[in-house]
């Protein structure tokens, strides 16, 4: 019950402070453009509160802990994309007085065709930043109040469409600012207690570095629940080859498959019989289930299955890889959703050893055996995109100049520094506290699931309260911005410039009213279908999209003066296009709605298209311009220095505007 | 609605800088972009080799990188705590010597040009 207090307070605090800072409007801009540090510093504070979403507040966190350092790369790129945004970007837009990437394509090129173009990406790229939004919001409810997770996504991404429709949250700086600090704290003073309870953050890594070969072990005896086979990959349970796990099955259990961790090598002898066995608890029968087993197996209830790792041996002998011999587990999958009980010291199932867990080139860089590859493509992705988002550029139009742009970028990478460096803390804290996270794959609520491990209830559930409403401030206010801009799109863009150019003010409201329940529908529809999909690794795809389109359009059109409509339109179209169909192939290959037999190599790229498709897009920009050359607009000079020029000579347009 | 009326503000035409010749803004473009667009180069390769840099001395030296240091591990002190002091020092150099150039090109062609000089004097709040 605590946790919900606050998190009612949370979001009557936000609804609340909107209304007045747009009663109270005339106060509220005199008070932020009282002097240019004021201004620099608050306006960062609302960039960098609209940024920080689920990804950043939760799923971080939930990737650290399940894949260790190789996760590392999320937070350090989420926050370095803002230096090559301030390196390529901010000033030359701000002058610009682009307000929006559709507008930057139009202004560029004088072509109101390609800003119809150009619109397309808002929605694609909106929507697969709003998925992992909609599972944030899901997968909280479910921890702080137990509700199942649609239920959690329809309350809170209603709650957050009627409330944008109704006209609230429209980037009111004042609110956005009081976001970054509610999370900033939110993540950081429950941290500071956890951590002088339990041995803080290096005791964690440095209690999972000296035990190299082992897993997380079970805190206390934990009863889970799994997913059936509809929710696959979420339903399989790999066990620990470190050591015996007991598993005792509360109810019946129907399991699709058994087989091994690890694929055999030719050669290799079968699995031994004692390696799985089933006890009937109340009779004492014992059984055993050979691996692999025939489908359709049924577990009664009340049965306790023994699971042994065994060596992988040829022949009889043991096979080795280096000096170790090679020890494997079982797999199984369930057909249908279980619950089922662990024992206090039993290896987690699910988890990957500590030192690949601490070290780079673990399970998640290194799951396609192209490890360098994967992580350049994470970093290219992550660096890039940030420009490219649809929601951020926005917000840099409130800078009076370029100057003061750079500034306040200077001033988000500080205050997303100090945000993001708390957040793999919580990922190790996890991993040694609450390791059950990793065997049911809800690792994304560590940071709300964390501090309810406390002896102290009451303690725990305040501090699980306030992160709890730290996580609502984060989907909610990327999740408001992102509203706003997909339904400014569709209401301006579309609705206004392409189906009924003659649309009165009012009709375009009623459009945009329109719009923001529409994608707020297909948002909520489409977050209930990456429940097992990690929010880290969802939003990462936004920024591979936004890094293979948008990104070499504000690169090139910013800095080449023999950029063209032609090229720019196709490259990003092409690039953008390959990347989203790579990542869409990716996820159905994933949830096995389509079977492709591809080679690692492939899937790797497929999974991560950011190290092909942004030079793919910049080729065929610079390509299609090349042979496209008088199509280069006629007063390119001119655009370049109200990109470039400073604005103390008076160049710039909106000098001139006054 | 915010969305809806900066559109007006893009279509503006630009008044001042017409009144430069198509040579003068050609040169002056020209200037202020190469200037700008070294140094920003200048700092990108900085970073990305840091960037790029990490995972190949994760890859090569593994061991080393695995040592621990204070209670981390060298490559997830560095990763995970020092990149981002390190973004904020490339950040701060990067828009000193930003506005030095800005500056400079102000200086140099507020001497050239009177037309320049007066706009700037409107312009400047």
């Amino acid at each position: 019950m605590i946790p919900l207090l606050f998190v009612i307070a949370m979001v009557i605090a936000t609804v609340g402070l909107g209304i007045w800072a747009t009663k109270a409007s005339k106060t509220a801009s005199d008070f932020f453009v009282a002097g240019r540090s004021v201004n620099v510093f608050w306006n960062a504070s609302a960039i960098s509160g609209e940024y920080l979403s689920a990804a950043s507040f939760m799923g971080i966190a939930g990737l650290v802990m399940k894949h260790g350092y190789d996760a590392l790369w999320y937070p350090v790129g989420y926050a370095l994309g803002y230096l090559f945004l301030l390196l390529f970007i901010a000033g030359p837009l701000r002058r610009f007085g682009a307000y929006t990437i559709p507008d930057f394509a139009e202004g560029r090129f004088d072509s109101p065709l390609f800003r119809k173009i150009a619109v397309i990406y808002v929605l694609a790229i909106g929507f697969f930043y709003t998925m992992p939004q909609m599972k944030g919001a899901g997968v909280t409810m479910s921890t702080i109040m137990g509700w199942p997770y649609w239920v959690g996504i329809a309350v809170v991404g209603g709650v957050i469409t009627f409330n944008v429709s109704l006209g609230g949250m429209k980037g009111i700086t004042l609110v956005q600012a009081f976001q970054y600090w509610a999370k900033a704290f939110a993540i950081a003073i429950p941290f500071f207690v956890l951590g002088s309870i339990y041995n803080g953050y290096t005791g964690s890594l440095h209690d999972v570095a000296s035990n190299p070969s082992d897993v997380p072990r079970f805190s206390g005896n934990k009863t889970l629940k799994f997913f059936g086979k509809d929710k696959a990959p979420a339903n399989a349970l790999t066990f620990s080859p470190v050591a015996i796990t007991r598993v005792t099955f509360e109810k019946e259990a129907s399991i699709s498959a058994i087989s091994l961790s690890r694929k055999s090598e030719p050669g290799e002898d079968a699995a031994p019989p004692q390696a799985m066995v089933m006890r009937r608890d109340d009779t004492g029968a014992t059984t055993q289930i050979p691996i692999p087993s025939p489908v359709g197996i049924i577990i009664p209830a009340g049965s306790t299955l023994t699971v042994t790792p065994f060596a992988a041996t040829k022949s009889g002998v043991a096979v080795m890889k280096g000096r170790t011999a090679i020890t494997i587990a079982p797999k199984i999958e369930f057909a249908t959703p279980t619950e089922v009980s662990f024992r206090q010291g039993d290896p987690t199932p699910n988890s990957q050893n500590n030192k690949k867990w601490i070290e780079p080139y673990g399970t998640l860089t290194g799951k396609y055996g192209y490890p360098l590859l994967y992580t350049y493509s994470l970093i290219i992705a992550l660096v890039c995109g940030t420009a490219g988002l649809p929601h951020i550029l926005v917000r840099f139009y409130t800078n009076p100049d370029g100057r003061s742009a750079k500034r306040t970028t200077f001033w988000v990478m500080i205050l997303l520094g100090l945000f993001y460096v708390f957040t793999p803390m919580w990922g190790a804290l996890g991993r040694v506290h609450i390791p059950e996270l990793l065997a049911n794959n809800k690792t994304d609520t560590v940071v709300i699931a964390l501090p309810r491990m406390l002896e102290n209830k009451l303690l725990g559930e305040i501090l699980s309260g306030i992160t709890a409403a730290g996580a609502f401030a984060a989907f909610m206010s990327t999740f408001s911005g992102l509203l706003v801009s997909m339904s400014g799109a569709f209401a301006h863009d579309i609705y206004g410039k392409i189906i009924n150019p003659a649309a009165s003010p009012m009709a375009r409201l009623r459009a945009f009213q329109i719009a923001a329940v529409a994608v707020g529908i297909v948002s909520m529809l489409l977050g209930l279908l990456v429940e097992q999909f990690d929010i880290a690794l969802l939003v990462g795809w936004a920024f591979a999209i936004a890094a293979a389109s948008y990104f070499p359009l504000l690169l090139l059109g910013a800095w080449w003066r023999g950029l063209t409509m032609p090229g720019a339109a196709a490259g990003m179209l092409v690039g953008g296009t390959a990347s989203l169909l790579a990542i869409i192939t990716y996820m159905a290959l994933d949830k096995k709605a389509l079977v492709w037999d591809v080679s690692p190599l492939t899937k790797a790229l497929l999974e991560q298209p950011a190290i092909w498709g942004v030079p793919l897009s910049l080729t065929i920009m610079v390509i299609v311009s090349v042979i496209t050359a008088r199509a280069v607009p006629k007063d390119i000079n001119l655009k370049m220095l109200r990109l470039h020029a400073p604005e103390e000579l008076g160049l710039s347009k909106n000098y001139i505007e006054g | 609605m915010a969305e809806f009326s900066a559109q007006g503000k893009a279509r503006t035409a630009d008044i001042r800088a017409v009144h430069l010749t198509e040579a003068e803004q050609a040169r002056l473009s020209r200037e202020a972009l190469t200037r700008q667009l070294q140094l920003s180069v200048r700092v990108a390769i900085i970073f990305s080799a840091a960037l790029f840099g990490l995972p190949i001395l994760n890859w090569l030296a593994p061991g080393p990188m695995n040592w621990n240091v204070g209670g981390f591990t060298l490559t997830w002190l560095l990763l995970a705590v020092l990149f981002y002091p390190l973004t904020w020092v490339l950040a701060g150099f990067f828009i000193r010597e930003s506005d030095k150039i800005e500056h400079q090109i102000t200086v140099e062609n507020r001497a050239d040009s009177g037309n320049v000089n007066q706009k700037r004097t409107e312009g400047s709040r």
